[in-house]
């Protein structure tokens, strides 16, 4: 009998609002070898030119339990160095802060959303099993390209 | 062969897939998504994500078209957005296909509220009054039932929560 994590993952990943994000080029999936799914999702740098971060989510017990999440070099298969993490506003720098437990630090993540009363404070971002993962990319995919939005303004003169 | 189209639009919660026949013309989305809602046909407007002008519904949605970009139904042309920022309000007209990230970008910029750009990437955009962030991929028509072409917006600080000290300190 299937893992109900994988067919929870699987019907996730065929849903058309993970498709959409494909289509639209916000993210790609780059492996699913369960527990391990692995995500590429675009990022607009600080100076404005365009990247890439991976991401590597432990789905045991999805999606049930939430996944632990990690920003990841895909070429070492080890967390992300600290120097390498996006940078931005304080959004984005507390996202991917290296804290305790060195997993994406946002209220949907296994380890952070568990501490300091996160579901609680924050119920639109905490996960429970009814989100899916696409509400994981999307978060991920605003805080990586906030940078965007410091370019389309400018101070008043 | 089928070719898959992904749809947002007036009416629907969430970005759908909808199968039609190779071939099809965009009347075709129409006249299903119509049907779907209930209503007439030949009121639907069907464009293509962040466009102004809806498309010819005679025209043939083709495979490699419809893989490249998002589509949208809606009764109204035109959407008037207000977005609420302190005690000012701007207001702009934009296609029902607009995202809430192209309102969001119009809203920090000097043709909006003119927001600090050190301030401006933790800006979100809420329906008026409340405080749960819009999705800045879903498309503003979603949000708006003909014949009602208005949209009321907040822009709101985004949460950033915080707590964890630095593993190294």
């Amino acid at each position: 009998m299937d893992n109900p994590a994988v067919t929870a993952i699987k019907v996730d990943l065929s849903a058309s609002r993970f498709q959409a994000g494909v289509v639209r080029g916000l993210w790609r999936l780059i492996s699913l070898e369960f527990p391990v799914l692995m995500i590429g999702i675009a990022a607009t740098e600080a100076d404005g030119t365009a990247s890439e971060y991976f991401f590597h989510f432990e789905l045991s017990g999805y999606p049930g339990i939430a996944p632990e999440v990690f920003i990841w070099d895909i070429e070492t298969s080890q967390v992300l160095p600290v120097a390498r993490r996006p940078k931005g506003c304080p959004r984005v720098t507390q996202a991917f802060i290296d804290w305790g437990s060195h997993t994406v630090y946002r209220p949907w993540e296994r380890h952070s959303g568990a501490h300091n009363d996160w579901a609680r404070k924050y119920p639109d971002l905490a996960w429970h099993s009814k989100r899916d993962i696409t509400f994981i990319l999307e978060d991920l995919h605003g805080l990586l390209n906030s940078n965007s939005l410091s370019r389309s303004t400018r101070p008043a003169a | 062969m089928d070719t898959k189209i992904i749809i947002d639009g007036e009416g629907l919660s969430d970005v759908e897939v909808l199968v039609i026949p190779e071939g099809s013309t965009g009347r075709e989305v129409v006249r299903i998504m119509a049907t779907k809602a209930g209503v007439e046909s030949d009121e639907v407007l069907l464009f293509v994500e962040d466009s102004d002008e809806p498309l010819d519904l005679d025209l043939i949605i083709k495979e490699d078209q419809a893989a490249q970009t998002i589509h949208h139904v809606h009764r109204a042309r035109r959407v008037n957005v207000s977005v609420h920022y302190q005690n000012e309000i701007k207001t702009e007209a934009f296609s029902p296909s607009t995202r809430i990230q192209v309102v969001l970008d119009w809203a920090v910029s000097s043709k909006g509220f003119n927001i600090d750009p050190v301030i401006a990437p933790e800006m979100e955009l809420a329906l008026h009054g409340e405080s749960k962030e819009l999705p800045k991929q879903a498309h503003i028509g979603r949000y708006v039932r003909h014949p009602h072409h208005q949209l009321s917006l907040d822009l709101i600080r985004g949460v950033v929560p915080n707590g964890a000290k630095n593993s190294d300190g």
